[in-house]
């Protein structure tokens, strides 16, 4: 079961606590195991464990925590969290100066940035930018069509800008 | 110049970055990223934005020794005794 670290910081980021992120994991192989003559020889298993986790977080913790289906309704500008850093105050020349603020910000900042993120943006991010999964690779995963995670994508990401541009705020790691 | 001007650039770098770009787009905005320093410096920003979040999100949570061996149970009781 090599990749169950892995998936259990999945778990983590999709259900926000770790009781619930444990039941998901067990939940999930559960399901793996019940499942595996569904798994075809030589196609990818590590996507096809995140469709059983995405899946099965969909269908029980989600009715358990009763979330609205929350949808991005504002509209946030291309380069949010570029264009703001780079006005404030001891950015230098280059983009790494821009970035550095960022490097100083704690994990678990960036962590509930993340998990601040409606629940399909969240789980689009999390597939492409931590888990490295490709378009395709995450349609299949949640089932919809690739045009669909690619704006789901470009949305929650302008929202985790935002959100890591309110956190770098609180810390005060830029001044005004 | 590559034909390929810096609004283009910078709506299509986030699939750049994602490496879903056909070869040849691929190619003109690498060529212009030579070139122009603004973009290339937003290009690299947006690089290493993801390559943060990545590291800060993706950080073993140390995952506790029990679940594993809590797993490997239901999966054995799952199995039944015959297959033991």
């Amino acid at each position: 079961m090599p990749l169950m670290p892995q998936l259990y910081s999945a778990a983590l980021r999709l259900t926000r606590n770790p009781a619930d992120a444990e039941d998901l994991v067990q939940e999930a192989y559960l399901r793996a195991y019940r499942g595996f003559g569904g798994f075809t020889e030589g196609t990818n298993l590590k996507a096809w464990m995140y469709r059983i986790l995405t899946n099965t977080f969909i269908n029980a913790y989600r009715k358990r925590q009763r979330q609205p289906v929350t949808v991005l309704e504002e509209e946030i500008p291309d380069w949010y969290l570029y264009d703001r850093l780079r006005d404030t105050d001891g950015s230098g020349e280059t983009a790494s100066a821009e970035a550095q603020v960022l490097e100083h910000m704690p994990d678990e900042d960036v962590q509930a940035a993340l998990d601040a993120l409606p629940e399909a943006f969240r789980m689009a991010v999390l597939l492409a930018d931590v888990e490295g999964f490709s378009y395709k690779e995450i349609a299949e995963i949640l089932g919809i069509p690739i045009g669909t995670v690619m704006s789901r994508l470009h949305r929650g990401r302008k929202s985790l800008e935002k959100l890591l541009w309110e956190k770098v705020r609180e810390r005060g790691l830029v001044r005004d | 110049m590559s034909g390929i001007d810096c609004d283009e650039v910078l709506r299509e770098v986030e699939a750049y970055l994602d490496q879903e770009l056909p070869g040849d787009r691929r190619e003109s905005i690498e060529r212009h990223l030579r070139t122009c320093s603004p973009c290339a410096k937003r290009a690299d920003f947006q690089q290493r934005l993801r390559e943060i979040v990545a590291r800060k999100c993706g950080r073993a949570h140390a995952m506790p020794e029990s679940l594993f061996v809590r797993v490997r149970m239901v999966i054995e009781e799952e199995r039944g005794p015959t297959s033991a």
